[in-house]
């Protein structure tokens, strides 16, 4: 650089950007140390001085620059580095930096204008070609800007996400083929959080591909089925929680209906279960202050006895579409009792367990174009209990139920079900044998603001072989779901109430009544769910001493569903 | 008698003068301008005239008035507004009522240093009271909306929403009381935003606005109004191309910078931001009080925040979402820009312009914008959720595009949604065994569980 151009540039430095230079920045010691005392010549000595001016100004310019900067302050850093642009003799910096911070301020052209001309000085940052594939980009000018996020992968500056720039680029282009090897290739790079969260969007859009293939094919159907549908399922698999996860579900779903892959909807519109297979754990322990028979039992005498009890349960299912107006679902539900008070006979003889296979139908179609199902169930239950106070469990019984229904949507607030039902149950005490036949009425009501009411009404007549058991039954429930508190706990509410009428037993019984109110507190976390409850029991009879009672039960259930 | 009735002349002029206290004067002004005194008189405003407690000044379009106060404080009232200078000096804090625009204020340190613990002056709006206790801070009130947006540039000011019998208060005590409740009013500090709206319990949660808006706020400093310098607002490709997450494309290059700094100049302190909420933005799970994604624009006309949507970039330096080309840009004044043949209107959507004489356009990002645009799909984090832990906004694009809803089905099978969003599994229905010697009954549990 000649004296001229020195001068020059110091007489500029000074007049025009010197003014805005912060005057209470500190100042780093070695810029602001004196020239060596070494012996020189005049002229010398004022290059030297001159070379020192510049260099404090740079300085002081790219401190501006970068408060400016990192307090995105980016119109006022663009400044400084503009005026660091004229008196610098660094100029990568300068033009780097105005790329970056143009692309900040989404003033693309001029990134790549500040961008191009870098590349021209061979400035190589890092993730400049990042930067400037990112505008390029943005300025819709596709094929340079991949060719950029070429050349940052070459810098190995964020590879999977340059990868799966390109191969988004290559399918905006409807270059097919290249779109696939770079989303292939980010599967192929070394493990980290980038390609975490880059991986399953390339595996998308691959499948996305596909799709498009796909429907161009003879036979798109077996196509998606074959290709597109895995390789969704295989995006999904990738990270089941992640935002994109429900997204990818949504677009198999999409898929399934509009090729005829599964079934969603039944003729009549109602939906189909999805998953098919529903499995469900739980783990429930209540404290019960006053412990009556539980298992399959007719008779039930009041104990007037407490006990803390656990119960384990499993229930499954899968459902089966035979065809858009037939479902057929095999369910199990086990379970196990027991009390852990184990020095009452009256008590642990309580303890059981039950197997109940159940297989149910419906038939759907619509009533008015109303949807509505006719249902078919069969349910066999095994039960084993202490039957004999021995701290064994032995048979108790098996109950063979038969039920037939048909749901009906004539109310707007929702659907109505009736049911008939035939019970027949066998006691390990033949005298305790018995036949029910029950029908209900059960009413859905959704009210507004996300109240609903579930109420059910039954009639039963239950005759045992030992007809002084014989009884008739009214009864009717109610539960009243609130919406969720502050987005956390669903609060349930229950009544129910009913007249027992054990007519050959009258003179000593009497018509009995039982009120039963509860409340739930139901909170979820993903797949697991929380039931706090508390339940009332008033049973009021004539027969004092066995038959009339009150208890309370507390408990907490915690429940899996996968 | 002629004596008598002098002397009560004169007494009356005398408290006349004592009410007619002058407490500004105007040293700069642009356009035209309009003093209205309590006695209802109005007259047009002048260089170097002095205005009064209980004065009304009012700016007409493209004007702006610059009063400097007694106690050397100068507040700008911007194109179009209109405040009440209710109270000023005498000991007590002023209060400043904005009717209508935005005002721009610049509180001399000396005068905060007099009372540190309490509100040198108040602003109040219909929606909101301030309590100025910082040195340079904007604010705007929309009356079509009523809502009130502020910026604090420097220092600290309190903001708080106000609503019922608040709004007749002029008792500056009381209202700095309500300014300085915890439980009601929030600190805005330098760089920041905040809010009131009509029909909130809280203001907003001081947040970042978009930093090309806050800079450009920032150095205009007499509210003065700019014509735009672009013909046009170019429309660009989001670069949160579809799939991926803002976080991911954001390049943080800070760090770079960092070094490179470092090595050139040695380190040089710069003051590192505390307890803000989330970008996404945030909901308060105590107070029900929001802050809104970060990085949106204040729209100076309606009020409204226009949060970044969907497919906004990150910029990971600043802490905020870019809102993309097409949801508009910031003019040379610092006022949000509709994109072109668009126009905000008060209910906050952008809706064809026929000024602009264009019914509907189409940009890169497929956006239609003739139609109405809800402006703030991003979702805020609720309190219960850990900061900062979303992956951002994602965008719909052509791989991505979704198709027809898929049917009212959950994870966890047949069951159905209802209103308020709870999800009743009524598949969990069997028959229970003689329990308490009940006969043989449906019972149906209800299960609830967040679809």
């Amino acid at each position: 650089m000649t004296k001229l151009s020195l001068v020059l540039i110091l007489i500029l430095s000074q007049s025009s950007f010197a003014q805005n230079l912060l005057p209470d920045l500190p100042m780093p010691p070695e810029e602001t140390e004196e020239a060596p005392a070494t012996p020189t010549t005049e002229p010398e000595n004022a290059e030297k001085k001159i070379e020192n001016q510049i260099k404090v100004n740079k300085n002081q310019l790219i401190k501006e620059f970068y408060i400016h900067f990192k307090k995105a302050e980016y119109i006022a850093s663009l400044d400084s580095l503009k005026q660091l642009e004229k008196s610098s003799t660094d100029e990568a910096f300068s033009i780097y930096w105005q790329g970056i911070v143009n692309n900040k301020l989404e003033r693309y052209k001029d990134s790549i204008e500040a961008f191009k001309k870098a590349d021209k000085m061979k400035v190589n940052y890092k993730d400049m070609y990042y930067e400037y594939a990112q505008a390029l980009y943005a300025a819709d000018l596709l094929k340079p800007s991949r060719k950029a996020f070429g050349k940052s992968i070459v810098n190995k500056h964020k590879v999977p996400t340059s990868l799966y720039y390109m191969g988004f680029i290559s399918q905006t282009l409807e270059d097919y083929k290249s779109a696939t090897n770079y989303y292939k290739k980010i599967n192929s790079l070394e493990d980290s959080q980038e390609k975490k969260d880059v991986n399953q969007a390339a595996r998308m859009q691959l499948a996305e591909i596909y799709v498009i293939q796909a429907v161009k094919s003879k036979d798109p159907r077996k196509q998606i089925k074959k290709y597109a549908i895995p390789e969704f399922e295989y995006a999904y698999g990738l990270d089941v929680n992640s935002s994109l996860a429900p997204e990818i579900k949504k677009r198999i779903l999409d898929l399934q209906d509009k090729y005829d892959l599964v079934l969603l909807k039944m003729a009549n519109g109602r939906p189909t279960t999805i998953p098919r297979l529903y499995l469900k754990l739980s783990q429930e322990f209540r404290y019960d202050t006053n412990v009556v028979l539980e298992a399959n039992q007719v008779q039930s005498p009041a104990q007037d006895k407490g006990a803390p009890i656990s119960k384990t349960e499993v229930l499954s299912r899968y459902a089966f579409y035979p065809s858009r107006r037939i479902s057929l679902i095999p369910e199990f539900r086990g379970n196990y009792t027991k009390h852990i008070d184990s020095d009452t006979p009256s008590i642990y003889q309580n303890d059981n367990y039950s197997l109940t296979p159940a297989l149910r139908s419906s038939y759907e179609y619509t009533i008015g174009q109303k949807m509505s199902s006719t249902l078919l169930d069969f349910d066999y239950n095994y039960s084993a209990r202490d039957v004999y106070q021995r701290k064994e469990l032995n048979y108790n019984g098996r109950t063979l139920t038969y039920m037939l229904g048909e749901k009906l949507n004539f109310l707007s607030l929702g659907e109505t079900t009736v049911r008939y039902r035939l019970k027949d149950f066998s006691s390990y005490n033949e005298t305790y044998d018995s036949k029910t036949n029950s029908f209900s009425f059960e009413q859905m009501l959704i009210l507004p603001k996300g109240h609903v009411m579930f109420i059910v009404g039954s009639y039963d007549m239950t005759k045992v072989k030992n007809e002084s058991l014989n009884t008739d039954s009214y009864l009717l429930r109610l539960d009243y779901i609130t919406p969720r508190i502050k987005d956390w706990v669903t609060p349930t509410l229950s009544f129910t109430t009913l007249f027992n009428d054990p007519y050959n037993q009258k003179v000593t019984r009497g018509l009995e009544k039982m009120y039963n109110p509860g409340v739930k507190l139901t909170r979820g976390f993903g797949h697991w769910r929380g039931n706090l409850k508390y339940d009332y029991t008033r049973n009021i009879s004539k027969d004092k001493t066995a038959y009339d009672y009150t208890k309370h039960v507390y408990g907490f259930e915690l429940e899996y569903l996968f | 008698m002629k004596i008598l009735t002098l002397l009560v002349l004169l007494s009356s002029v005398t408290v006349f003068a004592k009410d007619e206290k002058n407490v500004a004067k105007v040293t700069m002004l642009r356009g035209a301008a309009l003093v209205k005194n309590a006695s209802g008189s109005e007259r047009s405003l002048k260089q170097d005239e002095w205005v009064s407690e209980g004065d009304i000044v009012a700016t007409k379009d493209k004007s702006f008035v610059k009063l400097t106060f007694t106690d050397k404080s100068t507040m700008n009232v911007g194109p179009a507004s209109s405040i009440t200078i209710n109270k000023f000096g005498g000991g007590e804090a002023g209060l400043i009522s904005v009717i209508q625009g935005q005002i721009r204020s610049q509180v001399t340190k000396d005068v905060l240093k007099q009372a540190q613990d309490k509100s040198k002056l108040i602003i109040k709006t219909k929606t909101a009271a301030m309590g100025i206790r910082g040195t340079d801070f904007l604010v705007n009130y929309s009356p079509e909306t009523e809502k009130t947006n502020l910026v604090t540039f420097e220092g600290n000011v309190a903001l708080a929403q106000i609503e019922g019998n608040e709004l007749a208060l002029i008792n500056t005590t009381q209202l700095d009381s309500i300014i300085s409740d915890p439980a009601r009013g929030v600190e805005v500090t330098g760089g920041l935003y905040a809010g009131t709206s009509p029909g909130q319990e809280h203001a907003t949660i001081p947040t970042k606005i978009s930093p090309v808006q806050f800079e450009t706020l920032k150095v205009n400093e007499n509210l003065e109004t700019k014509e735009s310098t672009q013909s046009s607002n170019p429309t660009y490709n989001s670069i949160v191309v579809p799939g991926l997450s803002a976080q991911v494309t954001s390049n943080d290059n800070s760090q770079t910078l960092d070094n490179q700094v470092k090595n050139t100049v040695g380190s040089v302190e710069i003051t590192k931001e505390i307890n803000l909420p989330p970008p996404e933005g945030y909901v308060d799970p105590n107070t029900g009080a929001q802050a809104p994604t970060a990085g949106g624009f204040i729209d100076m006309k309606t009020g409204h925040y226009i949060a970044p949507p969907e497919g906004s970039k990150f910029d990971a330096n600043a802490g905020v979402y870019i809102p993309p080309s097409t949801y508009g840009k910031v003019d040379e004044s610092g006022n949000y820009a509709p994109p072109e043949g668009l126009k905000l209107n008060t209910e906050g959507n952008l809706v064809a312009d026929p000024a602009a004489g264009s019914s509907s356009s189409s940009n890169k990002s497929g956006t239609t914008t003739g139609s109405p645009l809800a402006p703030s799909p991003i979702k805020p984090i609720m309190g219960a959720t850990t900061p900062g832990a979303p992956g951002g906004p994602k965008m719909e694009g052509p791989g991505l595009a979704g198709g027809p809803k898929p049917p009212v089905n959950d994870v966890l099978g047949g069951g159905f949604f209802i209103p308020g969003n709870y999800f009743i599994d009524n598949r969990d229905t069997s028959v229970i065994p003689n329990l308490n010697q009940l006969p043989t009954t449906t019972n149906t549990k209800f299960i609830i569980s967040a679809p």
